[in-house]
């Protein structure tokens, strides 16, 4: 019985091949996204797994509670905790502190900003990450390195013993390199160091401080058999013994509260000091993505099959008069969509294999998880559960067919009037695909207008290289040399960008009124070199007579115009000659205020900037080529940085290059266009198939009517107002909702495009046009059909 | 064996109803051959229908094996299309996706008959039809003669004690109509299979032993007996 399933079900996704074509391509596709969010969940769930007695080992919560009444999670601890809970509780077995901080790390003139990880020395022990060679970092400045972290300094050569420089840490020992992690894990991090390493006061003083409670992570393993409920009793303990003398300024109070390693990953709540574990909101929405593009393909399925249901009945009439009955059909009929959903399963495979090298689907979604059985599994059963669900409807309906019915004549059967159902799904699928149409050319046209427009300075022809360890006065006298050089300034943030150093500003040396402000420090140069314009005062006087470059912090300042308004300064003018102190101990003056320009994201509005002479932050050269031969001149500056820094490669880049690429998002854009591009497609697979059916159905009203002298443009017209009406209800209910979608992107901006007559109408016009084509093609074909044949025999 | 009481069949039709069949009374004992005649919309079909538990009675009683029908679970009227009843159809009605082989083995699937059992009951009906050589063909690829004898051995593959016959050979050419009711008679005489046919031809209708007429849903009062003519 089964196999005669299986042959009937074959026989008839072949004779139907467009059917088929449509139906699989379609459940393919909303299958893949579906596979993608299978493949992230799992990912999930694997997260850490190599941490050995995970369901033992606790990782300690701060739930922080603030003066207004809010409470706040933290994923850390103060660093006394640890000790407290090893020295006082017999249920533990070991606590492991860590404390995540960048460094900038510098090896044979080579610059490394990376994540790293201060631990003590009983993080090898109780967390998995195990070591490949070497011995774990315990005495005072030692390392043990990630293979990444290794390859990038030390390349093939063995890293063991060698020196890694730290600013602040000094010089660190390399003792051992850790092995490739099996599954990611929720510390993420380059290297680690010893905590011993971590040796000034400050560090010191944080490791006996109750009050720092964003200080680091507190790991607890706790003893065989001892129960978890024993440390959630302890912890309230230790804080109302530890945190009586704590004078609080923004806060509360504070409590504890163990997290299980084994359910970290996916996270149910947002920590502050987070870890970034994959959260659930994270998991759903891509599962309901998948699950909605599914949905998509699922309404083809049901749609066609319902469409073609006359050609079917007559077969469940047999079938019945044969002996069958009904769930006998039903399950026929859904052995059918299962072998459908199979089919889709190994095209959406294909298809997975075919985006997995884009960087979005890497970083988001599927990066380093491994297709094992069990996740083959999933899938298989995944489909298999998809082409019982899209199956049972058609099923449900085709095996209710009554015999005597169905049987008796021959021509002209109604079987199945569910046409209002037929044309809703239409009008879903067109209306979800426009909705996600409109929302994706929002986006993309922000990002757009983000690296593309005008923020206030200048960026055409300049030039930015990041210095590194190169003294900035020789790069830039030696820069200045090269002909097709106009000017070269140094600054210590790139405009266009997050901004920099954000801090309070106060117009009295104690007490008064402060401003947040932004500052960046540039040198005397800057002004002119992006064409700012200063609107009172002068560029600082300090800057154009400091030429050593190497000299203190300069005196005056500039400001924006937001920061006159910011200071409550009736204009410009006023502001020149005012002091600030950025902090105790530094008071400034102002030489003169710059017109407004943008210097952070436009997600922001312009907000007061302070631009001071700091030499010492400088972290770029901005150089300004000459129009003419640019190409010329690039290859000079390249020649004269080869020549200073003869071990680091030139990355230097075109503030043009610099912005787009910080805005437009590219990957991201595309691979949501992909999802778009596929809920489209869908829809019009689904109507094409719907078109087809329906003209197929009437070529003889075709016949009669061109008998009776009807024109080819009027039969067209006849044949697709009907779906031409379907993509203008789907257009009705989708422009204000795409609108909306939209728009709600586009709030988190305080500079945004428009969603204006362009974007609706281009969407509008994109659909009416591919729908239309859909429509079109098969109608005309059908009106072109000669009436002698349609009439002839029936 | 068959046996109607009062039967009558009507659709409701504005405030009234509008009657097929009225009052028909009738017995088929086992082993006979009546053709049901009339002219166009007098019930030949309803009335086949409704004798073959495709279709139920407005009115009336209906007796099958002396077990009243309109009783019946929809289960156990399964089990006597399975077991009791073929039916041959105008349009033939084969499955267009299978094989000859596979229609006349649909029935005997429902049945539950094991494979081999299948197997060898279907090639006995090959057979016997002379269709070996066709077995793998499918009903798109035979002609109109042809697809009516698979239609038949497709109806006597569960071996029914009844086959009830929708003008059958309505769609033929005289000799291949002349082949299946010199079928249908060796059926009837030799394997003592009872078969109810409607039909339009005077011809064919006296292949039977009894004819039925319907006018208008009425059953003519004298039922023609051709044996005592």
């Amino acid at each position: 019985m089964f196999y005669s399933y299986l042959v009937i079900a074959f026989r008839n996704l072949w004779k139907h091949r467009l059917f088929s074509f449509i139906n699989v391509v379609g459940l393919a596709s909303g299958m893949m996204v579906c596979l993608l969010a299978l493949i992230d969940i799992k990912g999930a769930f694997d997260y850490g797994n190599f941490h050995p007695h995970s369901d033992r080992t606790y990782r300690v919560l701060t739930d922080v509670t603030s003066s207004d009444n809010q409470m706040v999670a933290f994923a850390s601890t103060p660093m006394p905790l640890a000790d407290v809970l090893k020295r006082e509780y017999g249920f533990v077995e070991q606590t492991t502190q860590v404390i995540r901080d960048y460094a900038e790390l510098t090896v044979d003139g080579k610059k490394l900003v990376d994540t790293y990880c201060a631990v003590d020395p009983a993080f090898f022990t109780v967390l998995g990450y195990k070591l490949a060679s070497g011995q774990p970092a315990i005495a005072p400045r030692t390392a043990v390195l990630t293979p990444q972290t290794a390859e990038k300094f030390f390349g093939l050569s063995n890293p063991i013993g060698k020196v890694i420089h730290h600013q602040e840490l000094g010089a660190i020992t390399v003792t051992g390199v850790f092995q490739p992690l099996p599954t990611r894990s929720h510390l993420e991090f380059g290297l680690v160091v010893s905590m011993s390493t971590r040796s000034t006061e400050n560090q010191k003083r944080e490791q006996t401080d109750w009050k720092q409670y964003k200080a680091g992570y507190t790991y607890v393993r706790l003893k065989e058999g001892a129960s978890v409920e024993a440390l959630e009793k302890a912890l309230p303990t230790i804080t109302a013994r530890n945190t009586k003398g704590i004078q609080w300024k923004t806060e509360k109070s504070y409590t504890f509260r163990p997290q299980s390693l084994a359910t970290l990953s996916p996270a149910f709540e947002e920590l502050q000091m987070s870890t970034w574990e994959p959260t659930w909101g994270k998991l759903a929405t891509e599962m309901a993505v998948g699950l909605i593009t599914l949905l998509l393909a699922v309404f083809n399925y049901v749609n066609l099959t319902l469409a073609r249901s006359l050609s079917r009945a007559r077969e469940v009439g047999i079938r019945k008069v044969s002996g069958a009955v009904r769930w006998q059909l039903m399950s026929q009929f859904m052995a059918e969509s299962v072998i459908l959903s199979v089919f889709a399963l190994g095209v959406a495979y294909l298809l997975l294999r075919l985006i997995e090298p884009m960087p979005f689907v890497q970083q988001w979604l599927i990066g380093g998880v491994e297709l094992n059985p069990t996740l083959w599994a999933v899938f298989v059963g995944f489909s298999i559960v998809t082409g019982l669900l899209a199956g049972f409807v058609p099923a449900h309906v085709l095996s209710g067919f009554r015999p005597a019915q169905v049987l008796r004549s021959q021509t002209g059967l109604k079987v199945f009037k569910g046409i209002t159902l037929r044309k809703s799904l239409i009008v879903a699928q067109f209306t979800i695909a426009l909705i996600a149409m409109i929302a994706l050319l929002s986006v993309a046209r922000q990002q757009n207008y983000m690296a593309t427009a005008d923020y206030g300075f200048r960026s055409e022809g300049i030039l930015n290289i990041p210095l590194n360890t190169v003294p900035y006065q020789r790069l830039a006298n030696e820069l200045n040399r090269i002909p097709g050089v106009e000017r070269v300034s140094a600054t210590s943030e790139l405009f266009g960008s997050h901004g920099g150093e954000y801090r309070k500003v106060r117009r009295q040396k104690t007490g008064g009124d402060s401003t947040a402000v932004f500052i960046t420090a540039v040198d005397q140069h800057f002004i002119a070199n992006m064409d700012l314009t200063l609107l009172a005062g002068q560029n600082s006087p300090e800057m154009t007579t400091d030429t050593a470059g190497e000299g203190s912090p300069g005196r005056f300042v500039l400001v924006n115009e937001e920061a006159v308004k910011a200071f409550r300064m009736g204009n410009p003018r006023e502001m020149v000659g005012q002091t600030l102190w950025l902090n105790d101990s530094t008071e400034v003056q102002i030489a003169g205020v710059v017109k407004n320009f943008q210097f952070t994201t436009f997600s922001w509005a312009i907000k007061p900037l302070i631009l001071s002479y700091q030499p010492k932050q400088f972290r770029y050269v901005n150089v300004r080529i000459a129009d003419g031969a640019p190409e010329a001149t690039l290859a000079k500056v390249q020649g004269v940085w080869k020549h200073l820094n003869p071990h680091q490669p030139f990355t230097g880049e075109w503030y043009r290059d610099f912005l787009y690429k910080r805005h437009s998002h590219e990957d991201d854009v595309n691979f949501m266009g992909l999802l778009t591009a596929l809920a489209f497609s869908i829809a019009c697979l689904g109507l094409l198939g719907m078109v087809t059916y329906t003209t197929e159905t009437r070529v003889k009203e075709v016949g009669i009517r061109k008998v009776m002298g009807a024109e080819v443009r009027q039969i067209i017209w006849l044949l697709s107002w009907d779906f031409v009406k379907l993509l203008l209800i789907a257009g009705g209910i989708a422009l204000p909702l795409g609108y909306l979608a939209g728009m709600a992107f586009l709030i988190n901006f305080a500079y945004h495009v428009s969603i204006g007559f362009e974007t609706l109408g281009g969407c509008i016009g994109l659909l009416l046009g591919l729908g239309g084509l859909t429509i079109g093609f098969r109608t005309y074909r059908a009106a072109l059909s000669n009436p002698a044949d349609s009439l002839r025999n029936e | 064996m068959i046996s109607l009481h009062n039967v009558s069949k009507y659709y409701p039709a504005g405030f009234g109803k509008t009657y097929v069949l009225r009052n028909i009374s009738l017995d088929i004992s086992e082993g006979e051959f009546v053709s049901i005649m009339g002219p166009s919309g007098s019930g030949k079909s309803t009335l086949l229908h409704i004798l073959g538990m495709l279709e139920e009675p407005s009115e009336g009683e209906y007796l099958f094996f002396d077990q009243p029908v309109q009783k019946l679970s929809e289960k156990r009227r399964t089990e006597l299309h399975r077991n009791y009843i073929g039916f041959v159809f105008q349009a033939y009605h084969l499955i267009d996706e299978l094989t000859v082989y596979e229609n006349i083995e649909t029935p005997l699937l429902y049945k539950g008959m094991s494979s081999s059992e299948r197997k060898s009951r279907v090639a006995e009906l090959l057979d016997r039809f002379n269709m070996v050589a066709k077995k793998d063909l499918f009903p798109t690829q035979l002609s109109g003669g042809q697809q009516q004898l698979v239609g038949i051995a497709r109806a006597v593959a569960s071996q029914p004690k009844v086959i009830f016959a929708d003008e059958p050979t309505g769609n033929l050419h005289s000799d291949q109509a002349k082949e299946i009711m010199d079928l249908f008679k060796k059926l009837n005489k030799e394997d003592g299979v009872t078969i109810v046919q409607v039909t339009h031809s005077e011809v064919n209708a006296e292949y039977g032993n009894r004819i039925l007429r319907l006018k208008d849903g009425w059953l003519e009062s004298f039922p023609v007996s051709l044996e005592s003519k």
